[in-house]
């Protein structure tokens, strides 16, 4: 057996409320979890839990809580490269053509033009918008902006990967092509991906454990493996084993909301 | 892609100006409504045609469109120019930061509480009659649109397209001119092109006040000598040059950068 892969990500008893509010909201309540290199993880749990929340942490969009977040065994104060996010919404910038939304953080790098030009054009390859290169964000479908939003997060190179219930907002057969493409991209590259979902089946196919937490405050309740063989068929939904690895974490989800 | 915004003509928009126009030919060519009161379609074609080209000399401005024009436009661009230097970053500061929005914004809003016309006299004080007045007058007036229309762009940037910017590694300045400034961009030009509707308004309350150059100079003159025509004529050129300014400062900011409208879905 070889070692185990090393831990990328680790955050210890942490706190996080909105003292914003009144009477404060505690959001984040004793969370602890690991993530390693190369996992592909997905978080569920009931709406309005703080999963978006945690997320916010980990990219360090606010370092108002308390406990211990660290990454590549340095704590998280600020956003950085090689944490990547994408959110529901793609957030691509309307003003840029396609290639240059995916170029933009290459050229904060002041990387030279040629290589720039270079790994903008492989990953319009890899994500498939080659031919939409030179149009502007509201001339594509929903679908299409999202595989741009993954190309300019992925062309980063970032060691980790949050997905904020993505795909939730596409139809269905796009959404299975975006799994696809994700899957894909994630053996090639190897980012370690934290994927919030709230659909199970999602969680099932797409990831190698599966993080339930609890309602709002949140904590980490169950740390599910899912143990199916990859490349996953689609088929694989149809399954004994499928089905009975989602009852029970339907199961876990349902009894967490009485 | 920006489409070319190609002139539509709505017949329904003409309408009602076709019945203006006809109400204008019978008053004065069946009713016999006074040249005085007002001019009949033909003069004032003729007036203006002899305004802009000086060939038939029909009245004591013959020839002096020019002139008059390039002193106007050239008021316009001053005042034009000082509202955007105070306006713009002062607008995208609070828009950005609360602190700032705090600081500034209620002194903003009681200045603009005195409207802009009752400024002519202390800035006649203040800068004397003429073509600083003028100036001051258009650069306070178009201070306005232009710092509430910048704030309101930058403070409705959505945090998540910030947010994914800064995983993208911008910061600072980098933040400001590559997402910030371009995301409000649509508001800030909305809010420029009002300044400049506004800037048309105030050179003409300046040049009232005595200069001797200028659309509004010619037109007190014009009532004092009792020439209405040259008056009609001259609110037909300060239309057709807000107009004409309009369209160039569209273009120019188009030019500078697509402006594009920011997403808020979730
Ligand atoms: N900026 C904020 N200020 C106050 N409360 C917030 C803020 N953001 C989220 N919340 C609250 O925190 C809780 C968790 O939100 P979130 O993390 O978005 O949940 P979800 O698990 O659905 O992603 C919700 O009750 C929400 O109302
Ligand atoms: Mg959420």
């Amino acid at each position: 057996m070889s070692n185990p892969p090393e831990i990328l990500l680790s955050i210890n008893e942490v706190n996080k409320s909105f003292t914003n509010s009144t009477p404060a909201i505690n959001v984040i309540s004793g969370l602890s979890l690991q993530v390693r290199e190369g996992d592909f993880i997905s978080i569920v749990g009931p709406s309005g839990c703080g999963k978006s929340t945690l997320l916010h942490l980990i990219a360090g969009f606010d370092r108002d809580y308390s406990g211990e977040m660290t990454f590549c065994g340095e704590k998280i104060i600020n956003p950085s490269t090689r944490r990547g996010i994408l959110f529901q919404s793609p957030q691509l910038f309307p003003w840029l053509k396609v290639k240059d939304n995916i170029a933009f953080g290459l050229k904060l790098q002041h990387l030279p033009a040629n290589q720039i030009e270079m790994e903008t054009q492989t990953y319009l390859e890899r994500v498939g918008m080659t031919d939409f290169q030179d149009f502007y964000p509201d001339q594509l479908s929903g679908g299409m902006q999202q595989r741009i939003a993954l190309a300019r997060a992925l062309v980063m190179k970032p060691k980790l990967l949050l997905m904020d219930e993505p795909f939730s907002s596409l139809d269905y057969q796009t959404r299975l092509e975006m799994h696809q493409l994700t899957l894909k991209l994630w053996m090639e590259y190897k980012p370690s991906i934290l994927f919030v979902t709230h659909d199970i089946e999602e969680a099932l196919l797409l990831s190698d454990k599966i993080f339930i937490l609890s309602e709002r405050p949140a904590s980490l309740v169950r740390e599910i493996a899912v143990p199916f063989q990859r490349p996953r068929e689609l088929s694989l939904i149809k399954t004994l084993p499928f089905n009975q690895l989602k009852a029970e974490i339907l199961d876990l989800l349902f009894v967490l909301k009485e | 892609m920006n489409k070319p915004t190609s002139i539509k003509i709505d017949a329904f928009g003409l309408i009602l100006p076709a019945i203006v126009l006809t109400i204008w030919f019978v008053s004065s060519y069946l009713l016999g409504v006074p040249d005085y009161i007002l001019p009949a379609p033909g003069k004032i074609a003729a007036v203006l045609l002899d305004f802009v080209t000086g060939n038939s000399n029909l009245s004591f401005y013959s020839g002096q469109f020019l002139i008059h024009s390039v002193a106007s436009f050239g008021r316009v661009i001053e005042g034009f120019l000082l509202a955007l230097l105070f306006g713009l970053p002062l607008g995208l500061v609070t828009g950005r930061f609360i602190l700032a929005k705090r600081i500034f914004d209620p002194l903003v809003h009681l200045i603009r509480m005195v409207p802009g016309i009752g400024w002519l006299p202390i800035a006649m004080v203040w800068f004397g009659v003429g073509h600083a007045t003028t100036v001051f007058l258009i650069a306070l007036a178009a201070f306005f649109p232009i710092y509430i229309n910048s704030a309101l762009g930058v403070s409705q940037i959505p945090e998540k397209l910030i947010q994914a910017a800064r995983v993208l590694g911008a910061k600072g300045w980098a933040l400001f001119f590559h997402v910030i400034l371009p995301a409000s961009a649509p508001s800030i030009l909305s809010g420029m092109r009002l300044a400049l509707g506004i800037s048309w308004a105030y050179v003409v309350l300046g040049e009232l006040t005595g200069v001797s150059l200028g659309l509004g100079a010619v037109m007190m003159n014009a009532r004092m000598l009792g020439d209405t025509s040259m008056i009609i004529i001259c609110m037909i050129s300060i239309a057709f040059w807000g107009r004409i300014s309009d369209r160039v400062l569209v273009a120019i900011i188009r030019r500078l950068h697509p402006v594009k409208e920011v997403s808020r879905n979730e």
